[in-house]
């Protein structure tokens, strides 16, 4: 099965979370970030930004962990979706992703990730490489040729968030 | 908090520093309809709490923090905040705004604003985390550099989510342009604003939260939004501000000799090509660009330089920081502008008044008027890259004679020393003009003339005449017709109209928190974007025309605003040298903006507006047509209309 995904250029991306907030308005009809399946993780001393969202990984340990299974893997599209009527909110599948791909909207106490918009992720829409400026967010399908350098490259993205993420000044 | 209130949150936070009382308070749905949100509640605020006269470093004087009615929804390039008071600099309204995360996090906390009045007796934070404010004490804080700070704060509330405002040295000195920083890198720093946060002993801002921002009708939001960002980020300008940032401007504004050099006395740069926005990217300078919230275009540069082993890093600069730090100062080493641009932000100096003063010093000096033993051993010359960086350090602190005469600004330190100084102060009503020709740039000389806060190009960016893209000429044949001789920046004609425009339009832009390159300079969206999004936002159903009648009430009362503290068409000038000292060399020689030719475009300027032509005053009637019919009754009261 080809994979459909968001591909992440982290040095592309400029920290300005168009992508956060329409993904908000889109799902939710409200803004609020903990409703958007798309986070940023910024390092504004080193002018870093880390986008985290699905990366439509092979292991898919959220399928595994969730108890009640409202977590499905989509045929077409080749990723696991949340059914927001089934899921209980308990939390499991959010420290089982390595990527930080899932996280928790407290007011709709709902775990919350990528659909990928039903196939036109709106996130990529508003990332500057829609319009010609080289954006850090493209959506492709990724054939198997492909994997063994998209996995290094998301491997070297989770680095760089970790040291984002435990930067000296907030140690 | 407004139970009813989509796009804006509806509720504004009040802070008595001096009884250490916070309350929250509802902002009525009229009073958006009316002003839009952002700069145009606060004008109607600083009506309301300042009385004519009032000290601006009187206890009274608020300061006004406030997201724009859009920020933090996915609008293009929402990312503004704007701070008002009364400023230090003028005397007269202060409206400053920067750009980043910060108005949006507000909201997300739980506010659309904040009202800061009295005096703290001992330095103080105010922290608002998910809709919980407190005062928390910022004894600790204080002397700190403005990353410092952020980083303490940061660290003692456990995270780096945290979005700060705050104020560094320069504020806590009350530096007469003392700027608020919004991030590292974001200012919002003209007219002394931070030593008005600076006096209060209000070292910072900080806020975060995961609120939720409703919008009235969600799915025409997102399309409206989504169609605003295309047209935005498919114009040539967005792509070139991406490309090069604001001061990819210098290189052509330098060959078409508009570039202020060693105090305007030039307006040629000879260092321009190694020291401007395109040789920042060529020599490697340049580390990334930043996004302001929702950010289509990200002007913002992250950059660093090395000096001596050194390595500072920036924001920026920005085109207006190359003028003051780098032109002005003729400097010759990209370094030295990007490393004292770094220093401002950490500072919390405004950067285009302490390039303004130290050019001020440099000609003075130059000029025999300041003499060597007031100089603190500084030598004062041109392109003295290490004494620039010296001096605002100095300038921050109040160090020595010298620095502490430059942190007044130039009026005043021109009126300090004497002779005929005031004539190379670079400066109207107290602020230090922006880097614009405005010998030559007669649209830009008429909009910094009448601009409320000084001569500035925050209110107005009127670069339309000479622009070519095609949202600029459809604009431009809308406002003024085809006719070619109205294109000439150097023109007279028809410069009324187009200031107007673009102090409407900026106005409602400042009040929603969208930045001024989505509907100037980069001439893209229009008044009916702006309805759109505001009324699929708010659910308050406002037209193309209502928006910028709500832009041009924004203007009017800052007009009164300032009518009450004494300014009318007498304050409506230009620095001395504008008026009077032709450029001396180059192609534009003999060129200058005249009173005659100022006075024409004045005349026009207040017969468009409904003013009193004599006196450049609001009258009963345009206020009316305003619905300011209370602020007409007011200054009929005093003796104003």
């Amino acid at each position: 099965m080809t994979r459909q995904i968001v591909d992440i250029d982290y040095t592309r991306c400029t920290g300005c979370r168009a992508c956060v907030l329409t993904c908000s308005v889109f799902h939710a009809g409200v803004v609020r970030p903990s409703a958007s399946a798309i986070h940023i993780a910024s390092s504004l001393d080193e002018g870093v930004n880390v986008p985290l969202l699905c990366i439509a990984c092979k292991e898919r340990p959220c399928l595994d962990v969730c108890p009640v299974n409202a977590i499905r893997l989509h045929k077409t599209l080749g990723i696991p979706l949340i059914d927001t009527e089934a899921c209980t909110g308990c939390q499991s599948c959010i420290p089982a992703c390595p990527y930080h791909g899932i996280s928790f909207d407290p007011v709709a106490d709902k775990a919350v990730k990528c659909d990928l918009c039903d196939g036109e992720p709106l996130c990529v829409k508003v990332c500057m490489g829609a319009y010609e400026m080289p954006g850090a967010l493209h959506y492709v399908t990724l054939s198997g040729e492909e994997e063994a350098d998209y996995d290094r490259r998301v491997q070297e993205r989770m680095n760089v968030y970790r040291s984002v993420k435990d930067g000296s000044e907030c140690s | 908090m407004n139970g009813n209130a989509t796009g804006y949150v509806g509720q504004l936070l009040w802070v008595d520093l001096t009884n250490r009382k916070l309350r929250t308070e509802p902002i009525d749905p009229q009073t958006i309809r009316l002003f839009l949100g952002g700069r145009g509640v606060a004008a109607r605020l600083l009506w309301d709490l300042v009385p004519a006269g009032l000290d601006p470093f009187d206890g009274r004087n608020p300061l006004i923090v406030m997201s724009g009615t859009l920020s933090g929804t996915p609008a293009p390039s929402s990312g503004r905040t704007t701070i008002t008071c009364k400023g230090p600099a003028t005397g007269m309204y202060l409206k400053v705004s920067g750009g980043g995360h910060f108005g949006a996090a507000l909201k997300f906390a739980g506010y659309d604003g904040i009202v800061v009045t009295g005096r703290a007796g001992k330095p103080v934070s105010l922290v608002i985390r998910d809709g919980k404010a407190e005062l928390q004490d910022a004894r600790s804080l204080w002397g700190h550099t403005v990353s410092e700070t952020i980083h303490s704060l940061q660290r003692e509330l456990g995270s780096r989510e945290l979005q700060v405002a705050c104020i560094g040295p320069a504020g806590e000195n009350r530096v007469m342009y003392a700027g608020v920083m919004l991030s590292p890198h974001n200012a919002a720093a003209r007219g002394g604003v931070g030593a008005v946060m600076g006096d209060k002993r209000l070292k910072a801002i900080a806020v975060e939260g995961d609120g939720t921002i409703g919008l009235a009708r969600p799915k025409e939001f997102l399309k409206a939004a989504l169609e605003a960002r295309r047209v935005v980020a498919e114009d040539p300008v967005s792509r070139s501000l991406y490309i090069f940032g604001t001061s990819g401007g210098v290189g052509p504004t330098n060959e078409r000799h508009r570039w202020p050099t060693r105090n305007f006395v030039e307006d040629h740069h000879q260092h321009a090509d190694t020291v401007g926005g395109e040789y920042l990217k060529r020599g490697g300078y340049l580390q990334g660009r930043i996004g302001c919230s929702s950010c289509t275009t990200s002007c913002h540069r992250y950059s660093a330089a090395e000096i001596d082993g050194e390595r500072v890093a920036c924001g920026g600069p920005e085109f207006e920081t190359f003028g003051a730090l780098g032109a002005g100062l003729d400097i010759s080493d990209i370094r030295y502008v990007i490393q004292g641009s770094g220093l401002c932000n950490e500072l919390g100096l405004d950067v285009i008044s302490a390039g303004g003063a130290i050019q001020w010093a440099i000609e003075s000096r130059e000029r025999g008027v300041l003499a060597k033993e007031d100089c603190d051993g500084f030598s004062l010359d041109w392109d003295n890259g290490p004494e620039m960086l010296a001096l605002l350090n100095r300038i921050a602190y109040r160090q020595g004679q010298l620095g502490d005469l430059l942190a007044e600004g130039t009026q005043r330190a021109a009126a300090r020393i004497g002779g005929e100084s005031w004539k190379w102060a670079v400066q109207a009503n107290g602020l230090e003009q922006s880097r614009v020709e405005t010998r030559i740039k007669k649209a830009y000389a008429l909009a910094f003339a009448v601009n409320p806060r000084g001569p500035d190009h925050l209110t107005a960016e009127p670069m339309l005449p000479e622009f070519t893209t095609p949202g600029a000429r459809e604009l431009m044949d809308q406002l003024c017709g085809p006719d070619e001789r109205y294109r000439r920046d150097d023109s007279t004609e028809k410069r009324a109209v187009i200031v107007r425009y673009h102090e409407d339009i900026y106005a409602a832009l400042d009040a929603l928190g969208l930045c001024a390159f989505t509907a100037t300079c980069a001439y893209t969206l229009r008044d009916h974007h702006l309805a759109a999004l505001f009324s699929y936002a708010t659910g308050l159903d406002l037209d193309a025309d209502q928006i910028m009648e709500a832009g041009a009430r924004i203007i009017e009362l800052e007009r009164a605003i300032n009518l009450r503290n004494g300014r009318d068409r007498r304050q409506d000038t230009l620095p001395w040298r504008i008026l009077n000292e032709p450029v001396k060399t180059g192609p534009c020689e003999g060129m200058r903006t005249s009173q005659e030719e100022l006075d024409r475009m004045l005349d026009e300027y207040y017969a468009l507006r409904g003013w009193d032509i004599k006196s450049g005053r609001p009258t009963r009637q345009s206020l009316a047509a305003l619905h300011l019919g209370d602020i007409a009754d007011a200054l009929e009261k005093g003796g104003l209309l």
